[in-house]
């Protein structure tokens, strides 16, 4: 008969009673002092609670619920036990239904999850850039403006002054094209403003309030102005849609989802960053589409031949898929190529020229 | 065949209890001793399988770990049992998840606008944040105190802390207030408040735990320490002010970030001896104040009869930073040395070494932290403690007190906490 001495805690009081063990051949049979039973633990259900493996004491108990505990340090008994009980170790079998609240309560962060991508952020970030006053969304701009002459005049290593192209009557050209353009709008931008910088790079943006930034590169990559034209229609048509807001407000958004996400998970910055990207861009895909059926309406308003964007469009796309430059790009967040041409296409050739020979040379000089 | 051990030695758990004989009563100490390999090999698997799993595996990694600390704990011979499950964290996360993003969505957007629409409201955005993360974060750790008392027992009872989470946030914040507004002395007032509203919440099954300590007897241990800390932070700003090290006027700031002021080198000399020495004063300083704080707070809590003391060194803690910075300073020279290497030969293949010894160092941190800090941290203050009366925690009785059902949810999302 296998026997040890033991401690004893009823898990209703923290006083420890010394007990009698007694291996028999289906329950662990618990006597105290004098001999009396206190009860029989059955093999199947009993468990050691101890984390650490190869302790020579272990802490048994008979349910997940059921705070008592008897400690054995018996280094023989115990091995006797174990091979009594082999589940001595092992989990204990999950109840039926334990998968519940996990299905409900991930099934309810990951709807709210979808829900809040589909239709709240996307909702919130609509409604936000139109409740955003013209003044601060000009702010805005401006401040945006003036971190991208920063950031390129340090690029490009010269004093910030001289990264914005005004040489000649280039300027002026491209004001009037821009507000023939907006013209075509049903509602006035609170400033619409073409700056041209001086950087190789080939690609436009629009900032929060109307402003459009140029880069230099793509004045010297269209062999046509109703090129350029179009890119700047496009533009034009995401200020007004607000979507350099929107943008603003969803990446914002989706970061603060996404650090919540993942906690403090190694490499977490890495896997959030993905993350935004991914979501990020479906947003962008879904403004440039807009963008792109709007440009296309603004030029038409305007009588401006839209069909030499689709070179452009082409010459730009090989280039960014050589050249990668990091950036947010005007091509990476587009819709393919290929779809924005047969847009393009199916809009046909009508309407004349943006500029004359005369004035798109002006323009094409004016970095010079 | 067995059994022949006889009562005395199997109650062995007893046995250091009537060594101590203090005031007539017994007294007994706390011991921590657990398996580093152990340890060791189980943060590498938390730290690959989260990986694996875009972090979600942490919950059972956590549990684990904490099942190895609890574990390694004993208080008179019997040991602590973690009995809190990943289950229950993972979708305490979940429900954290589903009621805070939608709140920390809109928190962010309010601050992001203020950044975007100018210098004057990004200052007011980002204090509003400031206060905001502060309090939640306050919130955040009363729950996950709460949830882990709540799972931890001994000798089969359970321990609970009561209050409420957002009470306790609301007054630390206006406590910080206080000692910010009176440039720090009133932080003995905001330290009396934490450590009178947790210890008076913390019961031990149906015994309650009490804190005895005075505003007054927290002066005594902080008033040296704000006053040394005021008179370096005031003495080194005008040591360097009268170099002409700083200039701070508003303008030098424009000026240093359009490259147009430099500081010549003397003054950097000056500005970095200056910097070095705030940083040393403060951290002993507050190393040291934190010991003395424990120590008090040991000296002044009550279980029923049962009284706690502690001989926690500053020198003990010290050392354990020290150790580490020696330990910290050797990656650096480590990581300068292989990027010199990786500049020299420039080849891909010392690139390709690079990033991976960059990403195994950024895995390494972690678990170095546990082992060479947290852990020996824990061992200082376990084996530090002595307590008195130590029978009467036998006269406890279990308490049918609601236990939290999921646990730390706010606190996991919000980074709180070290294991």
């Amino acid at each position: 008969m296998i026997t040890s001495l033991a401690r004893f805690f009823d898990g209703k009081t923290a006083k420890p009673h010394s007990v009698l063990l007694e291996l028999t051949e289906t329950t662990l049979q618990v006597k105290n002092d004098t001999g009396d039973m206190l009860g029989y633990w059955p093999y199947e259900v009993l468990r050691d609670q101890n984390a650490g493996k190869g302790r020579d004491e272990v802490s048994l108990s008979v349910g997940a619920g059921d705070h008592a505990r008897i400690i054995v340090s018996d280094t023989v008994f115990i091995n006797e036990l174990e091979k009594k009980c082999p589940d001595l170790r092992k989990r204990r079998p999950t109840s039926a239904g334990w998968w519940k609240p996990y299905a409900y309560w991930g099934g309810g962060a990951a709807l709210s999850l979808i829900v809040l991508f589909a239709f709240v952020l996307p909702f919130l970030s609509l409604q936000i850039a139109r409740w955003v006053p013209d003044d601060i969304r000009a702010d805005i701009g401006a401040e945006t403006q003036e971190f991208f002459v920063k950031s390129i005049a340090k690029r490009e290593k010269i004093p910030p002054e001289t990264a914005i192209c005004m040489s000649g009557d280039g300027q002026k050209h491209l004001d009037t094209l821009i507000s023939n353009l907006a013209a075509g709008l049903p509602e006035e931008l609170p400033e619409v403003e073409v700056t041209v910088l001086k950087t190789k790079g080939a690609n436009a943006f629009a900032l929060p309030g109307g402003r459009l930034l140029v880069f230099s590169g793509l004045i010297d990559l269209a062999d046509s102005p109703n090129g350029l034209a179009g890119v700047l229609a496009h533009e034009l048509a995401h200020a007004h849609h607000r979507h350099p807001t929107q943008l603003i407000v969803s990446n914002a958004g989706i970061a603060t989802v996404f650090s919540l996400l993942l906690g403090d998970v190694s490499g977490g910055t890495f896997l959030a960053t993905m993350g935004q990207m991914a979501v990020g861009s479906a947003y962008s895909r879904d403004y440039e589409r807009e963008a792109d059926e709007t440009g296309i309406e603004l030029m038409r308003a305007a009588q401006y031949d839209i069909s030499p964007m689709i070179p452009l469009m082409q010459t730009m796309a090989k280039k960014n898929e050589v050249n990668e430059t990091g950036v947010l790009s005007l091509v990476n967040t587009h819709p393919g190529t290929e779809e924005r041409v047969t847009l393009l296409e199916e809009a046909g050739t009508r309407g004349g020229p943006a500029l004359s020979p005369e004035e798109w040379s002006a323009v094409k000089a004016i970095c010079k | 065949m067995t059994a022949t051990t006889d009562t005395q030695a199997i109650m062995a758990g007893d046995a250091s209890l009537t060594a101590g004989d203090t005031t007539g009563g017994s007294s007994t100490s706390v011991d921590f001793s657990i398996s580093l390999s152990q340890l060791f090999v189980r943060l590498v698997k938390n730290k690959l399988f989260g990986f694996l799993t875009f972090g979600i595996y942490r919950f059972w990694g956590k549990t684990h770990v904490r099942r190895i600390m609890w574990h390694g704990t004993s208080i008179g011979g019997d040991r602590l049992e973690y009995m809190g499950t990943a289950k229950e964290l993972f979708i305490g996360f979940l429900i954290a998840m589903v009621i805070l993003m939608p709140i920390m969505l809109i928190a962010g957007l309010i601050v992001d606008f203020m950044t975007a629409a100018g210098a004057e409201s990004l200052a007011i955005g980002q204090v509003l944040n400031l206060v905001f993360l502060y309090t939640f974060w306050q919130f955040a750790r009363y729950r996950l105190w709460r949830y882990r008392l709540s799972r931890t027992s001994w000798r089969g009872i359970r321990f609970f802390l009561a209050g409420s989470a957002f009470k306790y946030a609301i007054n630390v914040l206006l406590w910080t207030i206080v000692s910010l507004i009176t440039l720090g002395w009133g932080y003995p007032l905001l330290q009396a408040y934490k450590l009178n509203y947790r210890l008076n919440n913390t019961c031990f099954g149906d015994g309650e735990f009490r804190y005895h300590g005075t505003v007054k007897g927290l002066y005594r241990i902080y008033w040296p320490a704000i006053l040394i800390a005021q008179i370096i932070i005031g003495g080194t700003v005008a040591f360097l002010y009268g170099n002409d090290a700083l200039d701070v006027s508003m303008e030098s700031g424009v000026a240093i970030d359009q490259g147009q002021l430099q500081f010549d080198e003397q003054s950097m000399i000056l500005f970095g001896i200056g910097g070095l020495i705030i940083f040393m004063t403060m951290s002993i300083l507050s190393f040291a104040v934190k010991v003395w704080e424990f120590r008090y707070l040991a000296e002044q809590t009550t279980f029923l009869n049962a009284s706690f003391s502690s001989i926690l060194s500053v020198r003990s803690v010290l050392m354990i930073f020290i150790l580490l910075i020696v330990l910290g300073l050797i990656g650096y020279v480590g990581f300068g040395a292989l990027i010199i290497l990786v500049l020299k030969y420039q080849t891909e293949a010392a690139i390709f070494v690079f990033v991976l010894a960059f990403f195994i160092s950024y895995l390494a941190f972690d678990i170095l932290k546990m082992l060479f800090l947290i852990v020996p941290l824990v061992r200082a203050v376990c084996h530090s403690l002595t307590i008195y009366n130590f029978e009467v925690f036998e006269h406890t009785a279990a308490n049918a007190e609601n236990s939290p059902k999921y646990g730390e949810g706010f606190a996991d999302a919000m980074d709180v906490g070290a294991f």
